[in-house]
């Protein structure tokens, strides 16, 4: 089964509180989503690590099924 | 535990046209997800399914939640990854975490797609709750009156559970 569950980033407590009061204010119709939208971007993007890097890695273990081998050399 | 459909994961990137209501549910669980306040897993199908949406949403030329035009392939790409890198820590693997035979039975149960029986299985198996944003599935799943074994839910039920410290 997965790994585990996920680790909170040591400095998630003040984005997640902030990320509370952003949407409770959505909830209550007064605050803006574009703003809320670009703060997210912002904040939450963590731009292609984590299973990438595992079916990368994944691939380098099953090496060779699309790779160009080397011939060995002929005696 | 939670088993957590594509559909609330696409919910989650700024694309216009989604209904708020589900979409603040959505971002609630994935920010409650973060905080470790509950646990999700998806199968690994999630990734193609997200994936394909996403593409899907370039393609069509749909527009950007708060650019006042159509999403470009790179930030969905970028979107695509982020969820990826999230979703990393919860994915289950077929044929290591559920078998085909299981998949079929579940479809045949149920009464669904062979790809929604994917994620019964593997809510079923662990005991979860499965959220879905897929108004055609849940419905579907309401009227067979299906909601049960493993539970449905409906995304834009979800609200933050009470915790004790």
């Amino acid at each position: 089964m997965a790994k585990s569950k996920w680790e909170p980033q040591p400095d998630d407590k003040e984005l997640l509180a902030e990320l509370d009061r952003r949407l409770a204010s959505l909830q209550e119709g007064k605050g803006d989503w574009s703003e809320f939208w670009r703060w997210w971007d912002a904040t939450f993007g963590i731009k292609g690590k984590g299973i990438l890097r595992d079916f990368l890695r994944q691939k380098e273990l099953a090496r060779g099924w699309n790779a160009k081998r080397k011939r060995p050399k002929s005696s | 535990m939670n088993v957590v459909d594509a559909s609330v994961g696409v919910l989650t990137v700024p694309l216009a046209g989604e209904p708020p209501q589900e979409r603040l549910s959505a971002l609630q669980l994935f920010a409650d997800i973060r905080a470790g306040l509950m646990q999700a897993h998806i199968p690994d199908r999630w990734a193609d399914e997200v994936g394909g949406a996403l593409w899907e949403a370039v393609t069509r030329r749909r527009l950007h939640a708060y650019e006042p035009r159509p999403v470009r392939p790179e930030e969905a790409y970028g979107w695509f990854m982020d969820l990826l890198a999230f979703a990393d820590t919860f994915m289950h693997w077929h044929y290591r975490d559920w078998t085909p035979e299981e998949v079929w039975a579940m479809a045949t149960v149920k009464g669904c797609s062979y790809y929604d029986a994917i994620y019964l299985v593997l809510a079923h198996k662990l005991d979860a709750v499965f959220w879905t944003a897929d108004r055609r599935l849940y419905d579907f799943l309401k009227r067979r009156r299906q909601l049960t074994n493993p539970t449905v839910r409906w995304i834009g039920d979800y609200r933050r559970q009470p915790f004790t410290p």
